[in-house]
C-alpha cells in the first residue's frame, strides 16, 4: 500500500514506536501509584516524554505537559476552561469539528469567523485584526488546515492577541513535529496536538501545553493528594485522571525523540518536496481542480484535489483499488470546506509523512493519470 | 538516618525537582511519602542528604519549584524544616 493519509494519522511508525509500546506490556505499570520497580519505570517513561515534548516545543515546565488521548481531547479542556456561556470567541475559516463543535455545545456563545483566502495568510491576518475586539474572550486557531496544508500566520495571530490580552488556543495537529511551534513565543494559553500524526506515536496519545487555569473534562483518581474530593489545582494531575495509556506513551516518547532526531525542519522539508512534486504533476492536467499554495512556506504536507465532474468519493474509491490511501470527503472540517468553497463536492486529500517517497508520489501521478484517461473514456462513472 | 525529605505535590513535581538537583550534582531519590506526613493524602517525595539541603534549596529557588513542605528524619522520628524561598 501507498499511504497517504498522514494527515489522519502517521500510519508508518518508527521500529523503536512499536517496540516501546509493545514492551510496556511487559515492563510499565501505572506512573505515581506505587514505589515499585514497575511504577518506578511507567513514571521515568512518563516524565521523559513530558521532557522530550517541553524541549520540542520550548514549554517551560514538565509539569505544563498535560497527557491526552488525542488533540481533540485537548482543544474539548482548553475551549471548556476558556469558554463560557455567552461568550464571544474568534476563530479562524479553517479549523476542524474538534473546535467547532465544543464551542457549538456551549450555550450561547457566538463565534467570529476571521475567514481569509485559501493561501493567503495576509488576509487570514487582517480577518483576526478585525475581530479580535474588546468582548472577545478566546481566539482559537490551527496552524495548519488539515484538508489543504495551508499554513496560517500563528506567529502573527499569537502576538496579535497578546497585544490586545486574549487567550488564545492553538491546534498543532497538522504541524507538531514538522513545523516550528514555540509554546513559550507565541504566549498561547493552550497548545492542543495529537501524539500520532508528526510525533509518531501511537493512536490514542495527544499532548496538551498549559499556561492558563485549566478546568478538568474528567475527575478521579490522580495518585496524588487523594483525600480530597476535589482535584488536585496543579497540573498535570488536574487533567491526568486515571490510568495513563502507557503503552502509547511510551511509544510517543520514541516517536518525539525520532522526531528530534531527524529534525521537524528536514522532515517538513522533506513533505513539502513530496507535495510540491505532486502538484508539479498535477497542475497542468485540465480535468483536475488542485488547491496549491504558490507562496513560499504557504503550504505544508498536504495537497487537496479533486478530478473535475467526479464524486470526490469515487476518486478515492478507485485510488484504494489501486493500493493507494488517501482520504475524501470534508475532513471532518466542513468550515475549512466553506471557507475554501468546496463544501458541496468536497475533496480528494493526499498527505505525506517523512515515510513516503519520491518514487511513491510519482506511482501516485502514474495512476491519477491513468484514472483520467479512464474517465476520458467514459470510465469511471461521472457524477 | 540524616535524610532530609522534601515533600512534593506530585509525582511529576518530585521528577522536575530531582532532575534539578541532579544537574546540579546533588545526590537524591523518588519516594513515597510517609503516609503520617501528608494529612492529604498520597504523595511523593525527594530525599537528599540533610548536608545538601542548603544548596539544594537554592537549586529550588533558582529552577522556580517549591517544596510543599520538608521534614529531617532522625532517631526521634521526622521534624519539620522551615524555610525560605523568597
Amino acid at each position: 500500500m501507498i499511504y497517504l493519509d498522514a494527515a489522519a494519522t502517521t500510519f508508518q511508525k518508527p521500529r523503536a514506536v512499536a517496540d516501546a509500546a509493545a514492551g510496556a506490556f511487559y515492563r510499565l505499570s501505572s506512573p505515581g501509584r506505587g514505589s515499585y520497580r514497575a511504577a518506578e519505570l511507567a513514571a521515568e517513561t512518563a516524565f521523559r516524554c513530558r521532557s522530550e515534548a517541553a524541549q520540542l516545543f520550548h514549554v517551560p515546565s514538565e509539569e505544563q505537559v498535560v497527557f491526552t488521548f488525542n488533540a481533540t481531547h485537548g482543544l474539548n479542556i482548553a475551549i471548556k476552561s476558556l469558554v463560557s456561556p455567552g461568550d464571544t470567541v474568534v476563530i479562524s475559516g479553517y479549523e476542524h469539528n474538534a473546535v467547532v463543535r465544543p464551542l457549538h455545545a456551549i450555550e450561547g456563545v457566538t463565534v467570529k469567523i476571521a475567514r481569509g483566502a485559501l493561501f493567503d495568510s495576509a488576509a487570514v491576518l487582517r480577518e483576526f485584526e478585525a475581530r479580535l475586539t474588546p468582548e472577545v474572550s478566546a481566539a482559537v486557531c490551527t496552524h495548519v488546515s488539515n484538508v489543504f496544508g495551508f499554513v496560517l500566520p500563528i506567529g502573527e495571530i499569537a502576538a496579535l492577541c497578546r497585544r490586545r490580552g486574549i487567550p488564545l488556543i492553538v491546534d498543532a495537529s497538522q504541524s507538531a513535529g514538522i513545523l516550528p511551534v514555540d509554546f513559550q513565543e507565541w504566549g498561547a494559553a493552550f497548545v492542543a496536538m495529537p501524539g500520532h500524526k508528526g510525533l509518531y506515536g501511537p493512536q490514542g496519545t495527544g499532548l496538551l501545553l498549559c499556561d492558563h487555569d485549566a478546568v478538568p473534562l474528567m475527575e478521579g483518581g490522580t495518585g496524588s493528594q487523594s483525600r480530597p474530593v476535589e482535584m488536585p489545582d496543579y497540573l498535570p494531575d488536574r487533567l491526568e485522571a486515571g490510568t495513563h495509556n502507557m503503552p502509547g506513551i511510551a511509544g510517543l516518547l520514541e516517536g518525539i525523540r525520532f522526531v528530534r532526531r531527524t529534525g521537524p525542519e528536514a522532515i517538513a522539508c522533506h513533505e513539502r518536496e513530496l507535495i510540491r512534486l505532486a502538484a508539479a504533476g498535477l497542475r497542468d492536467e485540465p480535468w483536475l481542480e488542485v488547491f496549491n499554495g504558490t507562496a513560499s512556506g504557504a503550504q505544508s504536507g498536504v495537497l487537496a484535489l479533486n478530478v473535475r465532474g467526479e464524486d470526490c468519493e469515487e476518486t478515492a474509491a478507485w485510488l484504494a483499488r489501486q493500493d493507494i490511501a488517501v482520504r475524501a470527503g470534508l475532513h471532518c472540517a466542513p468550515l475549512a470546506h466553506e471557507t475554501a468553497g468546496t463544501v458541496e463536492r468536497g475533496a480528494v486529500r493526499v498527505s505525506v509523512s517523512v515515510f513516503n517517497t519520491e518514487r511513491e508520489i510519482q506511482y501516485f501521478l502514474k495512476k491519477i493519470r491513468e484514472l483520467l484517461e479512464n474517465r476520458q473514456k467514459g470510465r469511471p462513472k461521472t457524477v | 538516618m540524616n535524610d532530609t525529605i522534601i515533600v512534593c505535590r506530585s509525582i511529576t513535581h518530585a521528577q522536575r525537582m530531582s532532575a534539578a538537583m541532579r544537574r546540579a550534582g546533588i545526590n537524591n531519590w523518588i519516594s513515597r511519602v510517609p503516609a503520617g506526613l501528608v494529612k492529604s493524602g498520597c504523595g511523593y517525595a525527594v530525599h537528599i542528604r540533610t548536608q545538601s539541603l542548603s544548596q539544594g534549596l537554592q537549586v529550588l529557588q533558582r529552577e522556580h519549584i517549591p517544596p510543599v513542605r520538608i521534614f529531617t528524619a532522625g532517631e526521634s522520628g521526622y521534624r519539620e524544616v522551615s524555610y525560605d524561598l523568597s
